[in-house]
């Protein structure tokens, strides 16, 4: 039914505006942040903050395009949710929260995920915990509105350490799901904090075969007892949440 | 030294309001840990950023652990006086009949749970429902006689339709919705900004019992506590976790209603205002538009918007019903 879907589109943007519209605020992409992962740089006048340095320098570009749908903030409802939404009995507006966050921009912005020499994503999977939290219900979330891609079981290995530092063998492609080769693999997270998970899961994907990975994060975290946090909030997070804004462009689709 | 007491309290408990057997009851040696936890806050630590901990580990004790403020080779003997204090506190609280419901308690409001200012613990005096749709009616203390016919018409499609009246027992169109909401037969919720031995202001004291004998009283300061400035608005985003929606009646531009309407905003819950409070105040004007707030000018405005609210989470399982199979 292909002429209902702009209708159940509409009516899900709207209630992403109504419900989290208030509360969420859409990634900045330009000077004011860092290109690589949309944070805020350490220092004036580079394009990328030091974190990222520090990977590129090491490994280089692990995944080939990120996108960002949210900031997320502890103290505020956006934090809040990014982490209840995982407990074992979630707070209802939480889960309410990330299922039209991922209705809305799955919809609306997978085809933004296109590589310019990979083509459209060809595959998907999620970042597995580190923390041993047996419940993950990201992809669960997520799995409804991937339904014509593959899965590719991207599991935690058995001697994973959570170092918060790149470290790629903490991550490996198992056989329960679609082969990874040639694929272009969109790895999903919720939270981005210091990048070190997900790129590592970017990495990993592609030491299995992945040909591209394009990371989409829930929410790129911003750590509020920074001064500079609190100057960009001010400065640039003064709009209500719009789900038509891009997560890899920040340009509305 | 609570373990002869525990099993009767927590069957007391359970027996009470329908709540089913195997709802989570904390024991008042966790009542007490948590008591002192907040009383030392190790580390500095505030209160929000211990329940998130606590949440986290759904675990109060597991929380001391990890701080260790009175494990080691040397205990802590601030947290170790701090703990003695509390049990014997607990003890008390249960002895005059004053309910407390730890975050990680069954039966602490599930709706209190969504918001990130969730307190730690909540007072509760009254019956305590596993599920209770309402809304917050909230404006002036000195409201006009306009103000308070809408505050009565409002609470009273609230009854008609089976909501729950919730309001902050103040002076003023707190105190019209709750009569109203009582003289229909109707629930009265009252999230009060004092200590819940405490009655503010003085000539609610009536209205307070009834709404704890009719309804519920919450209360998430300790039970002596004072009203303050801050208490109200820590008051209003409790109040505002609480309820479906917060109506604002009519309220002036320095109205604790209008800390609430911000508040429910920054939550994702909808707001009513009416046109009096768009018409006469800038922050109404300057709230129209924004994420979730409706505008209404009459009655039949607030029962529309409230019923689109009630019926939101089938809107968006069927949106994604169509999203999914399209």
């Amino acid at each position: 039914m292909n002429t209902s879907q702009p209708d159940a589109y509409g009516v899900i943007r709207q209630l992403v505006i109504d419900h989290a519209g208030g509360y969420l605020r859409n990634v900045v992409w330009g000077p004011a942040t860092c290109s690589y992962c949309a944070g805020i740089p350490g220092n004036e006048g580079f394009s990328t903050c030091y974190r990222c340095d520090g990977y590129i320098a090491r490994a280089g570009h692990l995944s080939d395009r990120r996108g960002f749908i949210t900031y997320a903030l502890a103290g505020a409802q956006s934090g809040a949710n990014m982490y209840r939404y995982k407990d074992e009995v979630p707070p209802p507006a939480a889960t309410r929260m990330m299922t039209l966050l991922l209705a809305a921009t799955l919809t609306k912005h997978l085809a933004c995920a296109a590589h310019p020499s990979h083509g459209p994503v060809t595959a998907w999977t999620t970042v597995p915990s580190l923390s041993g939290r047996s419940h993950h219900p990201l992809a669960g979330l997520a799995a409804p509105f991937l339904q014509t891609l593959p899965w590719i079981a991207l599991r935690a290995a058995a001697d994973a350490r959570n170092v918060r530092e790149l470290r790629l063998e903490n991550y490996v492609v198992t056989d329960e799901g679609a082969s990874v080769s040639g694929q272009h693999v969109l790895l999903l997270d919720d939270t981005w904090v210091t990048g070190s998970n997900p790129e590592s899961a970017a990495g990993a994907l592609k030491r299995d075969g992945a040909a591209a990975v394009t990371s989409l994060v829930v929410a790129r975290w911003l750590d509020v007892s920074r001064g500079a946090t609190k100057e960009f909030i001010k400065a640039h997070l003064t709009q209500d949440f719009d789900p038509t804004v891009c997560p890899f462009t920040g340009q509305p689709c | 030294m609570f373990e002869d007491c525990v099993s009767g309290v927590e069957a007391s408990l359970t027996m009470n309001h329908g709540y089913p057997y195997g709802v989570y009851v904390s024991s008042l040696d966790e009542q007490a840990a948590l008591v002192a936890l907040l009383k030392t806050r190790p580390d500095g630590l505030s209160w929000p950023e211990l329940t998130t901990r606590i949440r986290d580990a759904a675990s109060v004790q597991s929380v001391i652990d990890a701080l260790q403020p009175s494990q080691g080779l040397f205990p802590d003997p601030e947290f170790g006086a701090a703990l003695e204090a509390a049990e014997k506190e607990v003890v008390s609280w249960q002895r005059d009949g004053l309910t407390f419901l730890t975050i990680l308690d069954g039966r602490y409001p599930r709706a209190i749970r969504d918001i990130h200012e969730a307190p730690p613990f909540l007072f509760a005096n009254g019956a305590l429902l596993d599920s209770d749709p309402g809304i917050s009616i909230v404006g002036s203390r000195e409201a006009s006689p306009a103000g308070l016919k809408i505050a009565e018409a409002v609470a009273a499609a609230a009854v008609d339709a089976d909501l729950t009246v919730i309001s902050g027992l103040a002076a003023g169109i707190d105190t019209v919705a709750h009569k109203t909401a009582l003289s229909l037969g109707g629930r009265p919720v009252g999230v009060i900004g004092t200590g819940i031995r405490k009655t503010y202001p003085a000539a609610n004291r009536d209205l307070h019992a009834q709404v704890a004998a009719r309804g519920l009283l919450l209360s998430q300061f300790w039970p002596d506590a004072a009203p303050q400035k801050y208490t109200f608005l820590m008051r209003n985003a409790t109040m505002s976790g609480y309820g479906i929606a917060t109506v604002v009646v009519e309220a002036g531009e320095h109205s604790g209603a209008r800390a609430q309407a911000r508040i429910a905003v920054q939550h994702g819950r909808p707001v009513i205002l009416t046109d009096l409070v768009v018409d006469r105040t800038e922050w109404g004007k300057s709230l129209v538009g924004r994420p979730g707030v409706t505008v209404a000018s009459s009655t039949q405005d607030v029962v529309e918007a409230i019923d689109q609210i009630r019926s939101v989470d089938d809107t968006i399982s069927d949106a994604l019903k169509t999203l999914v199979s399209a």
